[in-house]
Order: structure tokens, then C-alpha cells, then sequence
């Protein structure tokens, strides 16, 4: 039985040893270079002939817009609307990533800690830059909600500091584990597949079928899920609560 | 497992932010610019369509309005001209009937007028004949002539008893 933690080995395409660093062309590179490629195409497909009236294509892309565009309405309010191109970006960054993953043979590369992290570090630093920006010091009242009772302080501010703290680990960890473990459980039930034979085989190829099918809908929510939470973070920076 | 591994971290975090700031450059350049506008374009038009459809409405009601008001207008001056033709009209036949019944009642007078004195003419007619008759008939039957003035006195008072 194949290792099922194998796939997510990186592996240099084109080697780029710095002596000190190692920015190899990995195959985790590829596949994000494929998301942005296959974002651009659809862009560049649906913006081609742009009309009043759109075509297929267009509607195609204009619905990932709108998608993201209300999904900032929705929780940000229209001030969001500035950051509207980031967010574009991360849900079309992380949903590719995870679609491109269900295709057999392709990296993953929205389960490696490293990209969700760093993904979920930058909108944590931003996010808070904007808070400060926006309200001054005054963000620091994000750490005590309003009309709680003072004495209640010394139990409230540590509570809600260690919740913001823990915002990029939990963004960030919800994404890599997601994407982990049902790959990891799809290789698996796929080598009982071969183990168990012709006759055997059929229950575990029932669930990986099923598996499958369930993963495309986590691919997709646990884009939904990244994005909307970068906006939830965002109308707390830019609104507070 | 791999995603531990630290070796691999410096290349990835490189073409995370390589192909990351790829495709915002694609969304900034290519998705804003292109689909926002076509977007924010239709909205437009649709608001404009909006716009015009409301107040070609408002436009519709105003005239609907002055519609009604002028036919209501007109009913009201019809009814007015109804109401004094009809007054007209019987203020008329008033004076016409009332001119009639004088004329009318005048020549009533009048015939009746003419009836009394015929009936008055007749009357001294009778009297003359009776008073003729009385005298001849005294003259006949007394002999030699009679007084026509007695005869005619004693006429009358026998009328006035008859009366």
C-alpha cells in the first residue's frame, strides 16, 4: 500500500539551491502556478467579449465576482468594497488550490501549513494594521466588548486577547487540516481498494466514490469558509464590535 | 509528514508570494478594470431603464389625471347647462300659461258681459211685447185707448213679484 502521506511530498521540478535558501520550482509551485493560469483564463475567457448581456463565460466570471462581491457586502458593508481585489484573489487563490487538489496526481498546495499560514499570518498583520489605521488606539478596545461590567476585565481582555491571537492559527489550520485529511482519507480507503480485491474492493470504492464527491463540497465550503472569515475579521477591524 | 518538513518552507512562502501577487495583478489589471465595469455599466443601465420607466409612470398618472379632471370638469358644466335649460324652460311655460289663462279669463269677462246685456236686451224686448199686449189687450177689452205708461208700470211690478 502506497504511503497515503506521499502526495503531499514536495518535489523540486526545477532545482533553485541558493546556497543559503532553496527556492526550488516545486511541484506544490506548479500547481499554484496552474490556479493562477486557469483564474486568468476563466477571467480572461469571460472578459473577452464583454457585453450588457453576458455571455456564458462572462456570467461564468461575473458570478465569482458578485459571489465574493456580496459576500464583503454582506459582512463588511461597502467600506469593504476597498479591499475588494485581495479578497478576489484569496478566494480564487485558495478555491483553485483546493479544486485543482481533486484532480488525481495534482498537489494540494492549500495543505501545507506553510501556505495556510502564511496566507492566514498576512490577513491577521493586515487586518490589524487596518484596525489601528482606522480607529488608533482606540482598536485596542476590541479587547473589551462594550457594556460588559469593569470588574469583569481581568477575566474579558485576556479571553478576547488570546482569541485574536489564536485567529491565523485557526484560519490557517482549519484549511491545511481539511485539505489533509481527506486526501489522506481518500488515499487510504483507495489502497483497501487493491487489497481487498475484485470482490472486497467494491465497499471501499463505494466510499471513495461517496468521499469524493464530499470533498468537492469541502474544497469549495473550506474556500467559503476562508474568505468569509477574512471578511468577518475585516468588518471587525473596520467596524468594531 | 511533509507539510514539517522546514526544507521545503523558504520555497513555498517564495511562490506563494510570486504566484499570490500574480493573480492580484491579473485581478487588479484584467478582472476590475473589465468585468467591475461591465457590471457597474449594466447597473447603471438598469437604473437609468428604472429611472425612465418611472417617470414615463409619473408621466402616464399626470395625464390620467388631467383626463379625469377635464371630463369631470365637463360632466359638471353639463349638468349645470341641464339644470338652468330646465329652469328656463319651466320659468317659460309659467309665463306662457299664466298669459294664456288671462287671456283666457278676459275673454270670459267679456262673453260673459255680452251675455248679460242680450239677456238685459231681451229682457226690455220681453217687457215692451208684455207691456204692447197689456195695453192692446186692455184697449179690447175695455174700449178706447189705453194709458201705454199704466200699462207698462204694471208690467214691471209684476216682474219685480215674478223675480
Amino acid at each position: 500500500m502506497a504511503d497515503p502521506v506521499k502526495q503531499f511530498q514536495i518535489e523540486p521540478i526545477v532545482p533553485l539551491d541558493l546556497g543559503i535558501i532553496d527556492l526550488s520550482f516545486t511541484n506544490s509551485s506548479m500547481a499554484m502556478a496552474v490556479a493562477v493560469g486557469l483564474s486568468a483564463a476563466l477571467f480572461y475567457a469571460g472578459t473577452r467579449r464583454l457585453s450588457l448581456v453576458p455571455g456564458r463565460m462572462q456570467s461564468l466570471a461575473e458570478m465569482m465576482y458578485e459571489f465574493v462581491a456580496n459576500m464583503i457586502r454582506d459582512n463588511v458593508g461597502n467600506e469593504g468594497m476597498r479591499y475588494f481585489p485581495f479578497i478576489l484573489t484569496l478566494f480564487l487563490f485558495v478555491f483553485f488550490g483546493n479544486m485543482l487538489g481533486m484532480v488525481p496526481g495534482n498537489f494540494t498546495y492549500t495543505s501545507h501549513i506553510i501556505v495556510t499560514g502564511a496566507l492566514a499570518l498576512f490577513i491577521f498583520f493586515a487586518v490589524t494594521v487596518i484596525g489601528f489605521m482606522r480607529h488608533g488606539v482606540g482598536y485596542l478596545r476590541m479587547f473589551f466588548p462594550h457594556g460588559a461590567p469593569i470588574a469583569t476585565a481581568p477575566i474579558l481582555i485576556p479571553i478576547e486577547i488570546i482569541s485574536y491571537l489564536s485567529r491565523p492559527f485557526s484560519l490557517s489550520v482549519r484549511l491545511f487540516a481539511n485539505m489533509t485529511v481527506g486526501h489522506i482519507m481518500l488515499k487510504v480507503l483507495a489502497g483497501f481498494v487493491v487489497s481487498l480485491g475484485l470482490l472486497g474492493g467494491i465497499v471501499p470504492l463505494a466510499a471513495v466514490v461517496g468521499i469524493t464527491v464530499l470533498e468537492f463540497f469541502i474544497a469549495a465550503l473550506q474556500a467559503y469558509v476562508f474568505v468569509i472569515l477574512t471578511c468577518i475579521y475585516l468588518n471587525d477591524a473596520i467596524h468594531m464590535h | 509528514m511533509p507539510q514539517f518538513d522546514p526544507s521545503s518552507f523558504a520555497s513555498q512562502l517564495f511562490w506563494l508570494a510570486v504566484f499570490f501577487t500574480l493573480l492580484y495583478q491579473v485581478v487588479i489589471k484584467l478582472v476590475i478594470p473589465g468585468l467591475g465595469g461591465v457590471m457597474e455599466n449594466r447597473q447603471r443601465t438598469i437604473d437609468e431603464d428604472l429611472a425612465k420607466a418611472a417617470d414615463l409612470k409619473a408621466r402616464t398618472d399626470a395625464a390620467i389625471e388631467s383626463y379625469e379632471a377635464a371630463l369631470a370638469e365637463a360632466r359638471g358644466r353639463a349638468q349645470a347647462l341641464l339644470r338652468e335649460t330646465g329652469e328656463e324652460i319651466a320659468k317659460q311655460s309659467e309665463a306662457r300659461n299664466r298669459e294664456v289663462a288671462e287671456a283666457l279669463a278676459q275673454q270670459v269677462a267679456e262673453g260673459e258681459a255680452r251675455i248679460a246685456a242680450a239677456q238685459a236686451a231681451a229682457l226690455d224686448d220681453v217687457r215692451d211685447a208684455a207691456a204692447d199686449v197689456t195695453a192692446a189687450l186692455t184697449s179690447k177689452l175695455m174700449g178706447g185707448a189705453a194709458d201705454q205708461t199704466a200699462a207698462r208700470a204694471s208690467v214691471d211690478a209684476v216682474m219685480r213679484e215674478a223675480r
